[in-house]
């Protein structure tokens, strides 16, 4: 288990980050998942934020994890999720995505023992250079190994 | 559009796993909880398979998209929501500013916990 100094340690960390796209027909799909209508011609589902943002990382979820130094064998949980549009998010658009680790803690809980919270913010910038979206996930990392005070 | 309003209910009477599979590929996420009722049985988790967590806030924004556009979202995640389950998504207006209307949401499981709870900003439709 990484030591508390070594978590606070990513805050700052940046991931490789990349590029989103959502395609009008994941749109369609993830609408058919939620049971949701057809939407406003040209924008995505506000869901979708979420997928752009996960997908543009640069890294997988188990990658992401270990930047923790966990895994998905360690249980990790989504624990809060936020996003800020500036703009609606646009299908067949070209997004610069970057992620940075904003927040990282170590708390301990009655029932659920030592475990660690990391928000990252992921943004999404469009063609004009203005950041479209801002997404804000919590990862729960359950710390099982460590030794209650 | 006033403080104290209710949103009209978005039920989905029946989480459906193979929607699960279709967003297990759209969020390529390999954990097999949501896939396979074996995978969850061997967890201790029961016999059905577990939604993702995206569906389950993208209910709640599905229910927002009949008001406006969404401006913010802010959600916390409670519990599971499992195959099967009912699920009921809602909301109340909390504050009004011109256009932008203020919410709690949340969703729960009928006959069992909230799975969701959050605040939103949307921007009501003209």
């Amino acid at each position: 288990m990484i030591t508390e100094e070594e978590l606070a340690g990513t805050v700052g960390h940046s991931m490789p980050g990349g590029t989103a796209r959502v395609e009008h027909y994941a749109d369609w799909l993830l609408r058919d998942a939620l049971g949701a209508p057809p939407g406003e011609p040209g924008l995505a589902h506000p869901t979708f934020a979420f997928l752009a943002a996960q997908g543009g990382v640069g890294l997988s979820l188990e990658e992401v994890f270990a930047v923790f130094g966990a895994s998905s064998a360690d249980g990790p949980m989504l624990g809060e999720w936020a996003v800020d549009f500036a703009e609606p998010l646009r299908l067949d658009v070209d997004y610069a995505v970057t992620c940075v680790v904003e927040a990282a803690c170590r708390k301990t809980g009655a029932r659920t023992g030592v475990f660690d919270l990391v928000t990252v913010r992921i943004e999404l910038t469009g063609p004009d250079g203005r950041v479209h979206v801002t997404v804000r996930p919590t990862y729960v990392f359950p710390r099982r190994s460590a030794v209650r005070a | 559009m006033k403080v104290g309003d209710l949103l009209a209910q978005r039920v989905v009477e029946s989480v459906d796993p193979e929607k699960m599979k279709i967003a297990a590929a759209l969020l390529r996420d390999p954990n097999m909880i949501h896939l396979d009722p074996a995978v969850t049985e061997r967890l201790g988790m029961g016999s059905r398979v577990v939604n993702q967590g995206p569906l389950n806030l993208g209910y709640v924004h599905t229910l927002l998209e009949g008001y406006g556009q969404v401006v913010a979202s802010r959600f916390r995640f409670h519990g599971n929501v499992v195959a099967g389950d009912r699920v009921v998504a809602g909301g109340r207006v909390t504050a009004v500013d011109g256009d932008l209307v203020d919410c709690e949401v949340w969703l729960d499981v009928t006959g069992g916990a909230r799975a969701v709870s959050g605040t939103v900003r949307i921007r009501r439709a003209r």
